[in-house]
């Protein structure tokens, strides 16, 4: 009995605490790349290498793609899972940009959770706007 | 006949009960682990979340500081209520509640007096360029409150600052392919420029040396006419910022800037430097691209900066920031080159149409490279607002 209350407690304490951990990095990792969409150079012609950057800013803390196989800031994160969203006014210029963890599951080893849209952060835009095709 | 031993498993006397306070001690000890890893994880993500709000809204915040009354009142609001408004993005408690208690104060250096709202607000003019945002979320606690000194609830703080910071270069895009010529190069904020008044872009036709001198022709930009520009009539106002001398070239820099860069000669535009000239008038085409760059603009109509300003609803494509020459050190002919004594912020009109006739645009102030003013008050650099903790 007072085994299993004791194994009770220790899971919660791995569970929320490893959780709890990935949350934070997550929510780090997505403020700063926020951060950074709010001042790098956006191409009209050329989202995806904008969306490119702070996808890697989100999952190696680094704005260009490290090398082959290294390791994202948090186990099982691919970009496939970080949205990022500019949202553009009527004259197709940026106005904000938020990026997002679209769904993330926390592998706790005593149970899983899943993050849908969170966490997220959200600013304005002001970095330069240029079009190469243009 | 082998004896068996058996072992007596009844606890002896002054031992009953040990492992009764072995599974208390223990089970105090992974409490105090839960209430660790629980209400301190909170406390963590709480703190980067308030982190976030405050990095976002403070940088939001510090573009609308342009030495005005409206500018701190837009600026705090901005601050306080996050950089979408209403919206409120960059909440707390897993991004389910929305951040109601952040405070403002402001500074005009970075490491200067903190003024709060109210005494920042009670000036109509004032020299305000830093944000600092500190923003507070009370966090629940659950497991750490059964220790005793701990409250049910736990206050976490983060901070942030923002202001501009000058830049001596230009060197990742956004300069406009234009060199407007100073009127009195010994005033390093203003280059003799007054603020809200139209100044010459781009030079009309006119004959001989002497772009001004009193042809109507060269010019009909009200800050230019009448004053004498000693630059060659070939030569009509534009830059090669690392574009080239084409027309498509120089269209697309005025419509989308992107130069100069660290693949274009020059790679940087500074205070001090030779920039070379593009010959020619250019026609219908520079007319073309300044009208498409106005209309970027989601305030296409404000005739001045003011009403532009106080409409609220620009994005900021008709404010061009653009290296301002010293019209004495001119050499050569249309492409000769001009030295770069600083930088300016211009305000286009809403719109251009005309093939050879000068074209003007309002000046604001120094130059600020994402900001919706002149913002500092040293017109050799290029301010750019930045975070800075």
């Amino acid at each position: 009995m007072s085994w299993a209350i004791l194994w009770l407690v220790f899971s919660g304490v791995y569970q929320f605490g490893y959780s709890f951990y990935v949350y934070d990095r997550l929510m780090i990792a997505v403020a700063n790349a926020a951060q950074l969409g709010s001042r790098i150079g956006y191409d009209t012609a050329n989202p995806g290498a904008f969306t490119a950057t702070l996808q890697n800013m989100v999952l190696y803390a680094d704005e260009t793609a490290p090398a082959q196989n290294a390791a994202p800031i948090v186990a099982g994160l691919t970009a496939g899972v970080i949205g990022v969203n500019v949202s553009t006014d009527t004259q197709g210029i940026p106005r904000d940009v938020t990026v997002t963890i679209v769904s993330y599951t926390i592998d706790g080893l005593f149970g899983r959770i899943t993050l849908n849209n969170k966490p997220r952060a959200t600013t304005l835009y002001f970095g330069q706007v240029t079009c190469s095709t243009c | 006949m082998a004896r068996i031993y058996k072992h007596d498993t009844k606890p002896r006397r002054g031992e009953r009960g040990v492992s009764l306070m072995l599974f208390a001690v223990c089970l105090v000890g992974m409490l105090g682990a839960l209430g660790l890893a629980y209400d301190m994880g909170r406390m963590f993500i709480t703190k980067s979340e308030l982190q976030t709000f405050c990095d976002a809204s403070v940088l939001a915040a510090v573009h609308q500081l342009d030495g005005t009354q409206a500018g701190i009142q837009g600026a705090n609001t901005t601050a306080t209520a996050g950089p979408l408004g209403t919206t409120k993005p960059n909440g707390y408690n897993f991004d389910t509640v929305a951040i109601n208690t952040a405070a403002a104060t402001y500074a005009t250096s970075l490491n200067g007096t903190q003024a709060t709202y109210a005494t920042a607000n009670a000036s109509g003019a004032n020299n305000y360029r830093f944000i600092t945002l500190t923003a507070t979320a009370n966090v629940p606690i659950s497991f750490l409150r059964l220790l005793p000194g701990i409250g049910a609830s736990y206050t976490v703080t983060a901070n942030a600052t923002a202001g501009s910071q000058a830049i001596s270069s230009a060197t990742s895009g956004g300069l406009e392919p234009f060199v407007p010529d100073a009127h009195n190069t010994a005033d390093t904020q203003n280059w003799g420029f007054t603020p809200g008044t139209e100044y010459t872009l781009k030079w009309g036709n006119s004959s001989g040396n002497g772009k001004g001198k009193g042809n109507g022709a060269a010019t009909t930009c009200a800050g230019d006419v009448g004053w004498t520009d000693p630059n060659p009539a070939s030569q009509h106002g534009f830059a090669d910022l690392g574009q080239g001398n084409g027309n498509s070239s120089l269209s697309g820099v005025i419509v989308y800037g992107g130069y100069p860069n660290a693949s274009s000669t020059p790679s940087s535009v500074y205070a001090g430097m030779s920039l070379s000239g593009v010959p020619g008038n250019r026609g219908t085409s520079i007319f073309d691209a300044l009208n498409e760059r106005a209309s970027q603009d989601t305030d296409d109509v404000s005739a001045t900066y003011a009403a532009y300003i106080a409409g609220g609803t620009g994005n900021g494509r008709r404010i061009v920031t653009m290296p301002v020459g010293d019209p004495n050190s001119w050499s050569g002919n249309g492409n000769g080159s001009e030295t770069v004594v600083g930088f300016a912020n211009f305000f286009l009109d809403p719109a251009y149409s005309g093939s050879s006739g000068a074209i003007c645009a309002t000046y604001i102030g120094p130059a600020n490279m994402n900001g919706f003013s002149g913002g500092g008050s040293d017109g050799t650099q290029i301010y750019y607002n930045v975070l800075f903790k």
